[in-house]
């Protein structure tokens, strides 16, 4: 017969393996990550971000660029490897282009003055100008 | 070879740029292996709740690094990072747990409340919950190939981390002010510390990261993460010193076996930061001989401990049975004085009121009274005389013989010695002669009444043994040698020479002595030769067999 402690700690232990069997479903099986990158960006038909040389956190963004949220299930490889030519969301699921404006703007960034269009593309959400 | 797994280029790349990858292998590697070991070999050896704790801890942390490593290697892909990633603050607080769990348990030898662990468990619901859900970590930053953190899910890990640091403090001191024993205090203040310096060290390398990485002060904050690591090897450091210096976990490790561990796991780690196959030779070679030499020198160093414990416990058994010894010698010397004394006075009245009965004081008594009187008195006198040499042995035996040492002339003793027994020698029918051959004074220093003792047992000794005949006492010098010299010379039974060998020691007669003297306790030659040679002065027999005599020489220097 076990003892309370017993219990507690078994109990304990399940819990344990059980998050831990959770997490790996996710990550491995689902692959449900939500995955944030930079992209190269055209500045003639979008709006870019753009950071000086001091500023710059990454060494591409120096270069236009557009941020995607993507989940990692549909993303491609492009992505994490920071080689996507004019990516766009088409025909992916669960998939977010941010371009540059005032709101979106972090710290060291600024917009590339040669923006045309004004839209974004997205599967939810929509950039105004 | 770790190009072997990159799936993100991109990743691996930023890894290079960011931190030498030889120094998180040799942060990561070693350390959690050398904990792994330690706490392994522990348990396997102890067994008990301490040990296994202990284990769990060193395991969590393992885990830890196995994880914190895998983060690192953000090239294995995004899965891989973000699985690893979620499980490093659920491995933290278990640490935390399993580390205060530990102290607990291992200074007070008992397991931990059951409301404590139901608390900690309390505490640590909240990360079991967010790591459940990952709502700790929302996003992968492809940017940087790190996880994104919920900073108020992050500072509740710290906050709950604070509070096992904190319980640790406060159990540390609470044990320390309640333990009498110096050496207690000592083990808790050393397991305390070791515990605490490994928690701080991980608490602070992460939270200060954290602050780095928030304020974006740093790109690369999350490079001293791993100087946090370097806890645990002080808390191993710690926890052998505690097993070598005070047995913790009845332990016998000892200090040069410690010591051959800990080098030969410094010299593993060089693997770490070798990249050339020369180099892991060289490396691999200098371990083999390390291992070798190392393993020579422990048994060598058990051997000598071994041989030492078991002197140290003849030594212990024999202060043991020395002390024993004295008590019974105290005793022994104590109830023979007793038991002498307490023969002696009966004795004395038994040979005055005999005396007196065959001097007629109470009358005159018939001719066979008389004999059988003067029969008593002279066992009563023999026996006196026994209780007076037992009493010298026990004397001489427990050193309290007392020598008062002055001039005198030897041969005018003897003289005196023989004028006084001539009677009684003449009524056991022999003849006692003296004979001077001197040239000087025959002047000794030595104790008179003992020296005379000494003459009067060995003629008196003469006179047991010699049926008829004479006893003749000569007194000579020999001025060149500055001896002076008593001889006693007899014509009774003699000595073989297995009696003349021993005829000085404890208990011995001579065999044939039985034939002309049943009584003699064998302790009277014995007691003369020890006082003689006290007074620096010498005795020794001379026969040339049974039936031809004896002659005995006692020997003192002049002055």
């Amino acid at each position: 017969m076990l003892s309370k402690s017993g219990i507690f700690s078994y109990f304990f232990v399940g819990l344990i393996i059980l998050t831990v069997s959770v997490r790996f479903y996710e990550y491995f099986i689902e692959k449900n990550i939500v995955l944030s990158a930079y992209t190269s960006c055209d500045p003639i038909r979008e709006k870019c971000f753009i950071a000086s040389k001091e500023d710059a956190y990454y060494d591409f963004q120096t270069e236009p660029y557009k941020k995607i949220e993507v989940t990692d299930r549909f993303a491609p490889i492009c992505l994490e490897e920071h080689t996507c030519e004019n990516f766009s969301c088409d025909n992916i699921e669960s998939c977010n282009i941010m371009y540059c404006s005032e709101d979106t703007l972090e710290k060291g960034e600024s917009c590339v003055n040669d923006f045309v269009s004004g839209t974004s593309e997205s599967t939810g959400m929509v950039h105004d100008q | 070879m770790l190009t072997n797994f990159i799936s993100v280029h991109y990743c691996y790349e930023y890894l290079i740029n960011q931190i030498p990858v030889e120094l998180l292998i040799y942060a990561h590697i070693p350390t959690s292996l050398s904990a792994l070991l330690f706490g392994g070999y522990i348990f396997y050896k102890v067994k008990d709740r301490a040990s296994a704790i202990l284990f769990a801890t060193c395991l969590m942390f393992a885990f830890w690094c196995l994880f914190s490593i895998a983060t690192w290697f953000a090239f294995l892909g995004p899965n891989s990072t973000m699985f690893t990633w979620s499980l490093i603050d659920l491995t933290s607080i278990l640490i935390f747990f399993f580390s205060y769990y530990f102290l607990y348990s291992f200074l007070t030898s008992k397991d931990l409340p059951l409301w404590q662990k139901l608390t900690s468990f309390i505490i640590i619901l909240p990360i079991i919950f967010y790591t459940f859900t990952g709502i700790h970590l929302p996003m992968y930053d492809a940017n940087s190939c790190e996880a994104i953190e919920n900073d108020f899910v992050t500072k509740y890990l710290y906050f709950a981390e604070g509070i096992f640091i904190l319980s640790s403090i406060i159990f540390v001191i609470k044990n320390y002010r309640t333990a009498v024993i110096r050496n207690d205090q000592n083990r808790i203040i050393l397991t305390g510390i070791g515990v605490l310096t490994f928690l701080i060290f991980l608490f602070s390398a992460t939270f200060i990261v954290s602050l780095l990485a928030e304020s974006s002060v740093s790109q690369y904050a999350y490079n001293y993460e791993i100087y946090g690591l370097f806890g645990m090897p002080i808390l191993l450091i710690f926890l052998g010193y505690l097993i070598v210096r005070y047995k913790a976990f009845d332990l016998k490790i000892f200090g040069a076996q410690a010591l051959i561990i800990g080098l030969t796991v410094l010299i593993a780690s060089e693997f770490a930061f070798v990249t050339t196959l020369s180099g892991k030779i060289l490396v691999g070679i200098t371990l083999l001989i390390m291992s070798v030499v190392g393993t020579i020198l422990i048994k060598s160093v058990k051997k000598e401990i071994k041989l030492r414990e078991q002197v140290e416990e003849l030594v212990v058994d024999l202060g043991k049975a020395n002390e024993r010894l004295k008590i019974l010698d105290v005793m022994k010397s104590e109830f023979v004085s007793i038991a002498s004394h307490q023969l002696r006075s009966p004795l004395t009245s038994i040979r005055g009121y005999a005396s007196m009965l065959v001097e007629g004081t109470y009358g005159k008594l018939p001719e066979k009274a008389v004999d059988v009187l003067k029969n008593i008195s002279e066992s009563a006198r023999f026996m006196a005389q026994s209780v007076e040499d037992y009493l010298n042995v026990s004397r001489i035996e427990a050193g309290n013989m007392k020598y008062e040492l002055s001039d005198f002339s030897l041969k005018e003793q003897a003289e005196k010695i023989v004028d006084e027994m001539r009677q009684v020698v003449m009524k056991a029918g022999l003849v006692l002669l003296f004979r001077s051959e001197n040239t000087g004074s025959m002047i000794v220093h030595a104790d008179i009444g003992k020296t005379r003792q000494v003459i009067s047992n060995i003629i008196d000794n003469a006179m047991k043994y010699t049926p008829h005949g004479t006893i003749t006492v000569i007194a000579h010098d020999d001025i060149k040698q500055k001896k002076a010299i008593i001889t006693i010379h007899d014509t009774g039974i003699g000595m073989d020479e297995d009696t003349r060998n021993g005829v000085f020691n404890k208990f011995v007669r001579a065999k044939n002595a039985n034939s002309v003297n049943t009584s003699g306790t064998g302790l009277g030659l014995y007691v003369a030769k020890i006082m003689l040679e006290k007074m620096g002065a010498t005795v020794w027999a001379e026969s040339e067999g049974q039936g031809k005599g004896s002659v005995f020489h006692i020997e003192f220097p002049l002055v």
